[in-house]
């Protein structure tokens, strides 16, 4: 046998016998641990990924979120989901996002409320099967904010006209170079007022409580986990063992593995945020970028 | 008079050109041996790091994946090197190893390779080499075999 030919066959041999051993293992059923993955959800919970370069610290990211849940999911040995929650709440769209993809997992979530879990992160936590607090956690919050900052008069001093134009009345609705009529007021008032009616008919079907008991919570009043407990916001007061033991419990298992499932940044993609960033703002130039804000409202926004 | 029988002089490999086969075998090991794991390890979130064979962190599978891979990548150097007395990497460099004994056996392979699959042993051979005056692995002298220029 020549020399190339018994280096191949040596080589397909051992990549047959590797290959073999990984399907086998994938097969085996009994071989897998039994893990436990806790996803964080910290800071604001937006639906954007761009809010901070390095550590992804400062807010969850319902996309982020979702993806780890996702995994989480179709991962046969995660037999259960804990969220670790630190979040004082976020955008609607994106916690209920969240709130939506927790309810479609057929496996036991916990929640596990450190410091604060207010608001849209309170939404969340209601959408999973137990919810476990700090006695001295904040929680609750059952409310929705909608402001903006409003420059006419400070445009005023300076001399700046805003000319209005636009097709459809309520076009520049919430435009920070006018004050709010009357009637865009109650108009916007009654769109907080819809989220508000969403928000609690969510927390009374999802925690299985009275929709005129949740309505009285509702006033956007903050909770510590003791009143929360009493109130029937929260099931359990405790930590990160308490919602292990629940999570064993409902997943019907006596040992677990406990993994993060916090997406790790890498290297590379710090490499390619800050390259990202640094191109926009040397393109458009940082003044460009403070306009684009106020441009979002003016009479060009579609 | 007649000449004297100039005695064949053995060229040494350097250490460059033997790590340097050393890095190509480790390239292609994975490429065959680690990569069919790939998927599963992705699947559990896990990176392997070889600390984690001394921590409870490992499960039964995780230990069949690293008993499977040191096995066969010692399949891989010792039936390569009894057979043709080199590796991908060392037919790359254009070295070979020779038996310093009259035979070569399969023990003597085995024994030159054991610490490139076990990482700890590995370690103290690279130290050795380093430390020794004529630069040889501790696991190669325990051989008593020897890389030579081919």
């Amino acid at each position: 046998m020549k020399k190339w030919q018994f280096i191949i066959l040596i080589l397909g041999i051992i990549f047959l016998v590797s290959f073999l051993v990984s399907k086998t293992i994938e097969g085996t059923e009994s071989l897998k641990p039994n893990r436990i993955a806790i996803i964080p959800i910290y800071g604001s919970i937006t639906v954007d990924s761009s809010s901070d370069i390095f550590f992804d610290q400062a807010a969850s990211p319902s996309t982020v979120v979702i993806e780890a849940l996702a995994r989480a999911e179709k991962d046969p040995s995660v037999k259960g989901i804990i969220l670790e929650i630190n979040s004082p709440g976020g955008t609607v769209v994106a916690s209920r996002e969240i709130s939506n993809k927790i309810k479609k997992i057929d496996k036991p979530v916990v929640s596990w409320i450190r410091e604060v879990g207010a608001s849209g992160a309170y939404w969340i936590a209601t959408s999973t099967d137990y919810i476990v607090a700090d006695p001295m956690s904040i929680t609750g919050s059952i409310g929705v904010i909608g402001s903006y900052l409003e420059f006419s008069e400070l445009f005023e001093k300076y001399g700046i006209k805003y000319e209005r134009l636009v097709g459809g009345q309520y076009k520049d609705t919430g435009t920070p170079f006018r004050d709010l009529s009357n009637q865009e007021k109650q108009l916007l008032q009654s769109k907080i007022n819809m989220i508000h009616e969403a928000f609690i008919n969510e927390v009374a079907t999802n925690r299985k409580i009275d929709r005129d008991t949740v309505r009285e919570l509702s006033t956007g009043m903050f909770y510590l986990g003791q009143e929360a407990l009493d109130l029937g916001l929260i099931d359990e007061l405790g930590s990160q063992d308490e919602a292990l033991n629940k999570i064993k419990g409902l997943a019907k298992i006596k040992d677990a593995e406990v993994v993060s499932f916090q997406r790790k940044v890498s290297l590379v993609d710090i490499i390619t945020r800050l390259t990202a960033y640094n191109s926009f703002y040397i393109g458009k130039g940082i003044g460009t970028s403070i306009f684009a804000d106020i441009n979002s409202n003016s009479i060009f926004s579609a | 008079m007649p000449k004297k029988v100039k005695k064949e002089e053995i060229k040494k490999a350097s250490i460059i050109k033997r790590v340097l086969a050393y890095i190509i075998d480790s390239l292609i090991i994975t490429l065959v041996v680690s990569y069919p794991f790939n998927n599963y390890l992705k699947s559990m979130n896990i990176t392997l790091k070889f600390t984690d064979l001394f921590t409870t962190k490992l499960t039964s599978d995780l230990y069949i994946i690293f008993f499977t891979i040191a096995i066969l990548s010692l399949i891989y150097f010792a039936a390569l090197e009894y057979y043709l007395k080199q590796t991908i990497g060392k037919i790359i460099m254009r070295i070979k190893i020779i038996s310093l004994n009259k035979e070569f056996k399969i023990s003597q392979v085995i024994i030159r390779n054991i610490s490139k699959v076990v990482d700890i042993l590995l370690f103290i051979d690279v130290i050795y080499m380093l430390l020794s005056p004529e630069k040889e692995r501790l696991f190669g002298k325990l051989s008593k075999t020897q890389v030579i220029i081919k």
